[in-house]
């Protein structure tokens, strides 16, 4: 019987749905839930009194009348409102019952840190940055041979390896890659891989616990020590000091040391002139600006690797050609329009890419005004622009006016009165009845509808 | 001129906060996947941004007690030790926009990020534009911001409006007629801060003058708004 | 139901519950009072369907049974019979009416079924303490005025009663959003953990008749819903408003350092005076303090101006100015017991706290007007 209610509620809900629209289903009507029918009384239940207050002034006399046609006994609905909503957050549970596949999106690997000693001083590794998934192209191909070099011997042959180049462009993937890749290869070796400031961090812990000698030890043990984003440690003068020595000791025992910075050795302008020549005495590798081959290899390795089904090689083209910066944020718009389209439940496809994205693509958020909007209408129907003001009501003048009230309460969020205003001082009425109008019109004249759309692409640029 | 002298007291109208009393609708959908579907991101971090009054607050208030984040204005930033901060696990910011541009916090706010990213844990920046738009002078903490994903909330439609002072008014444990709602939509700006300080006068007018909340007090209590501006 | 009662008992009861019934009504049922006669007496109940009260009188019955039959009308004939009458009441004899006899007078009156009266649940009451009926009637009477009667704000339509976590009292609340009426008696036993409730003024105002001889103990009985109160053979049971009472705390000033002190009676006498003046609608009194006196003054356009004086005890500097709604110091001078009434003041737009001096456990905080 319960099972034989509950389908009536379904029914219920896909007339709700059809008469009042997605949008009005999705906030008020789909957060119900169905509780039980007795005694001619339907009870559903809301998550909060507003919403319940809501529904039953707006939607309540729809959802007994279509109850009512799927069951004659039911003549009352009454809603509840279930404690504890704040737990069962109903729109997400639904969400994932209507099957947004949440299993192949690209999901954070938790940087796994190496069962080591000395790596406990370090930074944690990111277990998706190994040389196999570094894409290479004509920008970094200079900077992956050495780092290669650098994972793939034993041997000394450049001190240090500083890897420069601007944000994210794969410096820190191609440290965290020779890591990975000694680690496997030869576990008995010690890496430390940190960043600058974790570095600076632990000196300076160091010296309040009063501990510098066992920081010493660690740091001037490793096989290979690496150093990321040195221009971070710039202006701390006793981090720099210690760096030197450790970096000294290092270089006297043979031991490999790999830096990087977002500039070559001699730009370091914060860091002595003795550290910056040292820093300078190895191989020193500039990473590029990629072109639109490594982006777009970039984004097809990216993919492959993600396990993402059917991707329009047009949107990839796409990224590639706008998000030009660096890789990072070309890998983030990538990830972010993934996660997009599982979170809305639709396809990828250009017109969603340039919707989902348009905070990046747009290089600024121009509000269009009222006064632009009055002088490309007054442009586009050839009429002189003191006629948006006027009081003449040729049908000539009358109908782009009412065009221009159209556009400017559809992309402003100025309110009629204040609408009315700037057209010659009209009431918010005049305004109401044009954009009631338009949107009359725009559904029976076509090329009204165009010339609309047109004036709204110039308008939004 | 007010309908009366009487001056009322400052009663803090109620607060809800929860998920459940969000106001879902197209507008902010989008944001509420999002913070719905954590920790499931595609990277640790998420912006947020819409315009004032739009529920960034309410949303944030609700992720943090949702993931036990510590929630923190930029001048609380800065006076934190960055390290702790990493080390709760889940962080946001307040006013994100200001603090990545401002040469102070940026540093800071780049290590955050760094350490949560390292640490596993999770980062959510709030703020009225997008990260596209913030002034960020320092490039490292530029390109994480522009390659983290960034979900933003509408300025509401007509409906939505409506809906919202609706919501606005029963916090306030309000009564009022939908008849007002319409009166009011149609004649404020399309904004949610509009529709904030609509519906606080209209209250207050009320209070003051002991009188329910009709159509007429609304037309006087907007005449009484424009000769003020 | 057949059975035989005594008039006064029967008034007295009947006025209490007849309190209760709405004078208009849509259902038609609730203008009746439910009379039900078993081995504990005739038991009348009136509802509005967020009160209902049930009253006990003892009674001579013959026939057990029951019915339900309009209470204003029954009230009046009652109050008509003369005084010493034994009343016999009767349903069953004449189909569908309770015929009501005394001495040579005779009544039918048109009843119905008492399966269509509405019964209030009274669900599980889990909190219950008992308290002098002359606390609860003092925490009722000071408050009643401030409560809001404007519906648009049905959370402020009540009292909120409450045993704050700050002190053992039990405090009730009040405001219209002008002024407010905090009271504290002491805290009953048991009423320590109970929620913060809000009482309705419907629910408050029946009480307070109940209770007004001010004598013996009151049992309350509460939930997060429901309030009942227990006296004697009276049960009134009511819906609490369902809404959540602001943080009042927040409008109490702590900072009102200008006090004045007066004596109440003399002060009252003069604003009621100025106030004759002052326009209907605002009603407009201005408070000059300056020294030792304040002056009192109301203009009017229409009707010109008036002026008054009484002596002060004041501790601030200079001349503080401030204007105040008429009826609202006079409804809060109505309140104070003691001989002299206390202002903590800070300025003209600022909340004015008002005291007893000889009741530490009553506060008022009252809104000035621009004047």
């Amino acid at each position: 019987m319960d099972q034989e209610y509950a389908g009536q509620w379904q029914r219920v809900c896909t007339r709700l749905r059809s008469e009042f629209g997605d949008a009005a289903y999705n906030s008020w009507l789909r957060p119900l839930m169905f509780e039980r029918i007795d005694e001619g009384m339907a009870h559903l239940q809301a998550p909060t009194r507003f919403m319940r207050d809501w529904v039953l002034s707006h939607y309540g006399e729809r959802i007994r009348a279509f109850w009512q046609a799927e069951d004659k006994t039911v003549r009352e609905i009454k809603i509840a409102v279930h404690s504890g909503a704040d737990r069962a957050a109903p729109g997400a549970a639904d969400r994932n019952d209507t099957g947004v596949a949440t299993d192949n999106t690209p999901t954070p690997v938790r940087a796994a840190a190496l069962e080591s000693r000395a790596l406990r001083m370090g930074s944690a590794l990111d277990s998706r940055y190994q040389f196999d998934s570094f894409v290479v192209g004509r920008s970094n191909e200079l900077a992956y041979a050495a780092a290669r070099r650098v994972a793939d011997t034993a041997s000394v042959n450049f001190n240090p390896l500083f890897l420069y180049g601007g944000v994210g462009l794969g410096k820190t993937h191609l440290m965290h890659a020779i890591a990975w890749h000694i680690h496997e290869r030869d576990p008995g070796r010690e890496v430390i891989y940190l960043s600058a400031e974790r570095f600076m961090y632990q000196f300076v812990r160091a010296l309040r616990d009063r501990e510098t000698m066992a920081f010493k030890q660690v740091f001037r043990s490793a096989d290979v020590l690496m150093i990321d984003d040195v221009q971070f440690f710039s202006r701390k003068d006793s981090t720099q000091e210690e760096f030197f020595h450790t970096f000294n000791e290092l270089v006297d025992q043979n031991k490999q040391i790999v830096i990087s910075a977002d500039r070559s050795p001699s730009d370091l302008e914060d860091v002595e002139e003795r550290i910056r020549s040292r820093l300078g005495w190895g191989l020193v590798v500039d990473i590029h600006q990629t072109d639109f081959e490594l982006r777009l290899g970039i984004l097809e390795a990216k993919l492959a690797r993600a396990n993402v089904g059917d991707f329009p090689p047009k949107v990839l083209e796409f990224l590639a050609h706008r998000i030009t910066s660096n890789v990072r944020e070309l890998e983030g718009a990538l990830n972010r329009l993934i996660a997009h389209s599982h979170l809305v439940g639709r396809p990828i496809n250009l017109e969603m890419t340039q919707e989902a994205l348009q905070d990046l693509l747009r290089a600024n958020d121009r509000r269009v005004t009222i006064e632009e909007i009055q002088k490309k209408v007054a442009q586009h129907f050839n009429i002189r622009l003191a006629d948006m003001h006027s009081a003449r009501r040729a049908r000539a003048v009358a109908r782009p006016r009412q065009v221009a009230m159209y556009l400017a309460k559809q992309l402003t969020t100025r309110s009629l009165p204040e609408i009315g205003r700037k057209f010659g001082g009209r009431d918010h009425t005049t305004v109401m009845h044009a954009v009631k109008r338009i949107e009359e019109l725009r559904q029976t004249d076509a090329t009204l509808a165009e010339d609309i759309d047109l004036l709204r692409r110039m308008l939004e640029g | 001129m007010n309908m009366t002298d009487q001056m009322i007291l400052d009663l803090p109208a109620r607060k809800t906060q929860g998920r459940a009393d969000f106001l879902i609708t197209d507008s902010n959908a989008d944001a509420v996947a999002w913070l719905d579907r954590w920790p499931d991101w595609p990277g640790h971090a998420l912006c947020l941004y819409g315009p004032e009054g739009s529920g960034k607050s309410h949303l944030l208030h609700w992720w943090c007690a949702q993931t036990n984040a510590r929630r923190l204005t930029p001048a609380q930033l800065l006076d934190a030790d960055v390290t702790e901060l990493a080390a709760l696990g889940a962080v946001a910011l307040d006013n994100a926009g200001p603090a990545a541009g401002s040469k102070a916090a940026a540093e800071p706010l780049l290590h955050l990020y760094n350490l949560l990213r390292e640490q596993g844990g999770y980062l959510l920046l709030a703020a009225r534009q997008p990260p596209r738009q913030w002034q960020v002078s320092l490039p490292d903490l530029r390109s994480r911001l522009l390659a983290a994903p960034a979900v933003g909330i509408q300025a509401p439609d007509d409906r939505l409006l409506v809906a919202v002072m609706a919501k606005m008014f029963a916090d306030r444990q309000v009564r009022v007629g939908p008849n007002v709602l319409s009166y009011l939509a149609t004649r404020i700006e399309r904004s949610f801060a509009a529709a904030e300080t609509a519906v606080m006068k209209l209250d207050r007018t009320s209070l003051s003058g002991r009188r329910p909340i009709t159509v007429p007090l609304a037309r006087m209590a907007m005449a009484a708004e424009e000769k003020n501006d | 139901m057949q059975l035989t009662i005594e008039r006064s008992a029967f008034l007295r009861a009947l006025g209490h519950v007849q309190n209760v019934v709405e004078r208009r009504n849509t259902i038609p049922i609730l203008s009746n009072v439910q009379l039900v006669a078993n081995e504990a007496g005739l038991s009348l109940t009136a509802t509005d369907l967020d009160l209902a009260i049930v009253e006990t009188v003892a009674c001579e019955v013959r026939r057990p049974g029951g019915t339900t039959a309009p209470a204003h009308v029954l009230h009046d004939i009652v109050r008509k019979l003369p005084d010493g009458a034994q009343i016999e009441l009767d349903y069953g004899a004449e189909a569908g009416r309770l015929v009501v006899r005394a001495a040579r007078s005779k009544f039918a009156l048109s009843c119905l079924p008492r399966e269509d009266f509405p019964v209030m649940a009274d669900g599980d009451l889990p909190y219950h303490f008992v308290l002098p009926a002359a606390d609860l009637r003092r925490l009722i009477e000071k408050t009643r005025f401030a409560i809001s009667t404007e519906e648009t704000r049905y959370y402020l339509n009540g009292i909120y009663l409450h045993a704050p976590e700050d002190a053992p009292v039990l405090r009730g609340v009040a405001t219209d959003g002008h002024r407010l009426a905090h009271i504290e008696i002491s805290l009953p036993e048991g009423a320590g953990g109970m929620p913060g409730v809000i009482m309705p003024r419907k629910a408050a105002l029946e009480v307070h008749k109940l209770i007004e001889d001010g004598e013996g103990v009151i049992e309350i009985a509460l939930s997060d819903s429901k309030i009942r109160f227990s006296l004697g053979d009276i049960v009134l049971t009511s819906k609490l408003i369902d809404g959540t009472f602001p943080d009042y705390q927040r409008v109490i000033p702590s900072g009102n350092d200008k006090l004045m002190e007066v004596d109440c009676k003399s002060f009252a006498a003069a604003v009621d005076r100025v106030a004759t003046i002052s326009s209907e609608k605002s009603r407009a009194v201005k408070l000059t303090v300056n020294g030792s006196t304040v002056v009192l003054s109301a203009n009017s356009p229409e009707q010109g101006s008036g002026t008054d004086e009484v002596p002060v005890n004041f501790n601030g500097e200079g001349v503080l100015e401030i204007g105040f709604n008429a009826r609202y110091l006079l409804d809060i001078t109505g309140q104070i017991d003691g001989e002299n009434a206390c202002f903590d003041l800070s300025d003209g737009a600022s909340p004015t706290i008002v005291r007893d001096a000889a009741d530490p456990g009553a506060l008022y905080v009252l809104m000035p007007m621009r004047v």
